[in-house]
């Protein structure tokens, strides 16, 4: 009794020792207590000078988070008001993930940071080859298909996992590197055959991601070699169905990730062989999955789908028709799961039914410039989108997501949801 | 006693309330065709050294700007007009108080006027100023160095000095077909990291030092372009 009381209080700390994207080193996308299950308001926003699409953590009152106008935030979680910034030469698309000794993300500048979490001085940084975005000729189908073409929808950095006094971390470069948390020294990195701005999860000695060369690997966390790898879809002609942008979590043994060749997989954890997929009929899995009590749930993006699949089997529990694109990702908290919309929208749905509880809309997404939005919130992409040539592609990406896009995944922390929003803010709601 | 706590509090209040463009502003500015959204933070008494004086900081959202510098601030006749240093080609914001309790006024920017409206939105978030630091007594003096500048190998010269203000200077001297001296802004320590800032011209200098060695190793940047530049120090 004593020693699982021991266990049970080191458990415990070692859960509230870290912050990290999706609430744990296995990713599940699960938060302790409960969030606002109804909704009294904004409790503070937080502006920045760049759209907030990664994610928030917290710790001591604290919450952390960058902006791609290039800093990394600490902001009083009480007040709303700013404690320090740290600015960098690159948009932080990267959820930062911290410990006692550090704040450690990725930014766009192709560096890697580690700063004081009560300071936000600079302890190391770490220069990659450099970041760039998913880049093919014909991506999407845009023209003209000679020239090769950045992809707008590459709208994430790899958020880094803390594990075994290691960070783990992809980048644009093609690898997952492996660096000493205190030090910043290189342990080992791996290659792969594209970007990698998924983000890593970490389960029992292994690191688990996928990359943007279809293929999603398996990797021993101390020696950076090979474990396992299972090969994704691949579509030659236009890129559009390839690559794992969705980060894995891993919960009893399985590994579970959405894809954009429109699957979500679940493999096992220790062989890679496929247990079960979900088929999404082409629409994208950008949104990484939350999985608790063997359900397993994730959103997709051109068929708007909320769903909840049993765990074991991938048989489905609900399916609830959302208005716009899901790139966020579930989070659950009590009995609810929050989930931000591509339309400028936070929703808070029952965990077991999905049925809605509240939707939160910000003030871009309410004032409907330009008519980006139908009246009843769905993109109204004639108003937007022009052309694929040249720059059309670009422009109506820039104008869809000018709405005040979520693609954060949600914070719970203290009863609070925490989220970013392309229109520059984080909102703290209660 | 109860008595005088109540007199000094109502006039604290009273003279917060003579403040009424103390406050965080939000609004947009109406350029043609682009609603330009601005956040606009406007305090008195900064801090100890500065009594009595405004400070200021805005933001842009999706424009990169977050907490530039409000200079040249003017309360004149009802009036304030300031200039955002740093940012969208510093424009100059020029405006009062409404009857209706929002600031209104005209925003210049390379000489085109387009008027803005903002609303008080809570106490004002002023972004502090960059502030520089000493430097170790082992950083004191100067360095030198080489690094290869768009293709061709220059010499740099950092002199970086102590001053009575807390605060070091630096001169900062790059070398190749002629000499270019850099005006220096900022020069910061934190730990073994030396920053040293030429906002002018987007260069910085960001190096660790390397008590080892002796040296400073570091990176030299201009905008997106970076080049490593190791210092060592001067021959006596």
């Amino acid at each position: 009794m004593t020693k699982t009381l021991l266990f049970l209080a080191f458990s415990a700390s070692a859960c509230l020792a870290q912050s990290m994207f999706r609430g744990d080193a296995a990713h599940s996308g699960t938060y302790a207590g409960s969030g606002p299950r109804a909704m009294r308001g904004v409790k503070w926003k937080f502006p920045t000078g760049g759209r907030v699409v990664a994610s928030a953590v917290s710790r001591d009152a604290v919450v952390y988070f960058g902006s791609d106008d290039g800093n990394l935030y600490a902001v009083d979680s009480a007040t709303g008001h700013q404690v320090w910034k740290f600015t960098t030469a690159g948009p932080i698309s990267s959820t930062p993930a911290v410990d006692g000794g550090g704040v450690y993300f990725a930014s766009y500048d192709g560096k890697f940071y580690a700063l004081n979490p009560k300071s936000g001085a600079l302890k190391w940084k770490f220069a990659s080859a450099g970041e760039r975005r998913f880049e093919a000729k014909g991506l999407h189908g845009m023209q003209p298909f000679t020239q090769t073409i950045a992809d707008p929808f590459d709208v994430f950095l790899s958020s880094p996992v803390l594990a075994g006094g290691a960070v783990f971390f992809g980048s644009g470069d093609g690898h997952l590197y492996a660096l000493d948390a205190a030090s910043g020294e290189l342990r080992w990195k791996f290659k792969t055959g594209d970007v990698v701005h998924a983000s890593p999860a970490y389960a029992a000695g292994t690191v688990y991601f996928g990359s943007w060369d279809s293929y999603f690997y398996a990797v021993d966390a101390a020696t950076g070699k090979e474990k396992w790898r299972f090969h994704g879809g691949e579509d030659a002609l236009i890129h559009n169905q390839v690559g794992f942008q969705s980060s894995p979590a891993v919960v009893d043994g399985v590994v579970y990730t959405g894809c954009r060749d429109s699957n979500v997989y679940a493999l096992d954890a220790a062989t890679g062989k496929e247990k079960w997929r979900v088929n999404n009929q082409g629409s994208w899995v950008n949104s990484s999955p939350a999985v608790a009590n063997g359900k397993v749930y994730f959103g997709t993006s051109d068929s708007s789908l909320f769903q909840a699949v049993d765990a074991a089997t991938g048989k489905p529990v609900f399916k609830q028709q959302l208005k716009a694109y899901v790139f966020s990702s579930p989070s659950l908290a009590g009995d609810a799961v929050y989930l931000g919309i591509l339309n400028g929208t936070m929703e808070a749905r029952d965990r077991n039914t999905g049925e809605l509880l509240w939707t939160f809309q910000t003030e871009t997404s309410k004032q409907n410039r330009n008519w980006i939005l139908t009246a009843d919130g769905k993109f109204n992409s004639q108003m937007f989108y022009q052309s694929n040539w040249h720059e059309g592609p670009m422009v109506a990406a820039d104008r869809q997501f000018g709405i005040g896009a979520i693609f954060s995944a949600p914070l719970v922390a203290d009863g609070v949801l925490y989220f970013g929003s392309a229109d520059g803010y984080l909102y703290a709601i209660e | 006693m109860r008595t005088l706590i109540v007199i000094l509090l109502t006039a604290a209040a009273l003279v917060r309330a003579a403040e009424p463009l103390e406050a965080r502003w939000d609004g947009t500015v109406q350029i043609p065709g682009n609603e330009l959204h601005v956040v606009i933070d406007l305090a008195k008494n900064g801090g100890p050294n500065n009594a009595g004086q405004w400070t200021g900081s805005a933001i842009v959202p999706g424009y990169g700007v977050k907490g530039a510098a409000l200079t040249g601030i003017v309360v004149r006749d009802g009036g304030i007009s300031f200039t955002l240093k740093g940012a969208l080609g510093e424009p100059k914001f020029s405006g009062r108080l409404n009857p209706d309790g929002s600031f209104v006024g005209d925003f210049l920017q390379s000489g085109n006027t387009a008027a803005f409206r903002l609303l008080k939105t809570g106490p004002p978030q002023v972004d502090p100023p960059r502030q520089g630091s000493a430097v170790g007594k082992e950083l004191e003096g100067e360095w030198q160095g080489e690094m290869v500048l768009y293709g061709n190998k220059v010499k740099a010269t950092l002199k970086l000095a102590n001053q009575p203000t807390g605060a070091a200077t630096a001169q900062f001297i790059v070398v190749g077909k002629r000499e270019n001296i850099l005006l220096v802004e900022l020069v910061r320590q934190e730990g073994d990291w030396l920053l040293v800032d030429v906002p002018q011209y987007r260069m910085t200098f960001e190096a660790r030092w390397r008590k080892d060695t002796k040296e400073l190793a570091g990176t030299f940047a201009q905008g997106p372009m970076e080049t490593p530049l190791v210092l060592h120090p001067a021959a006596k």
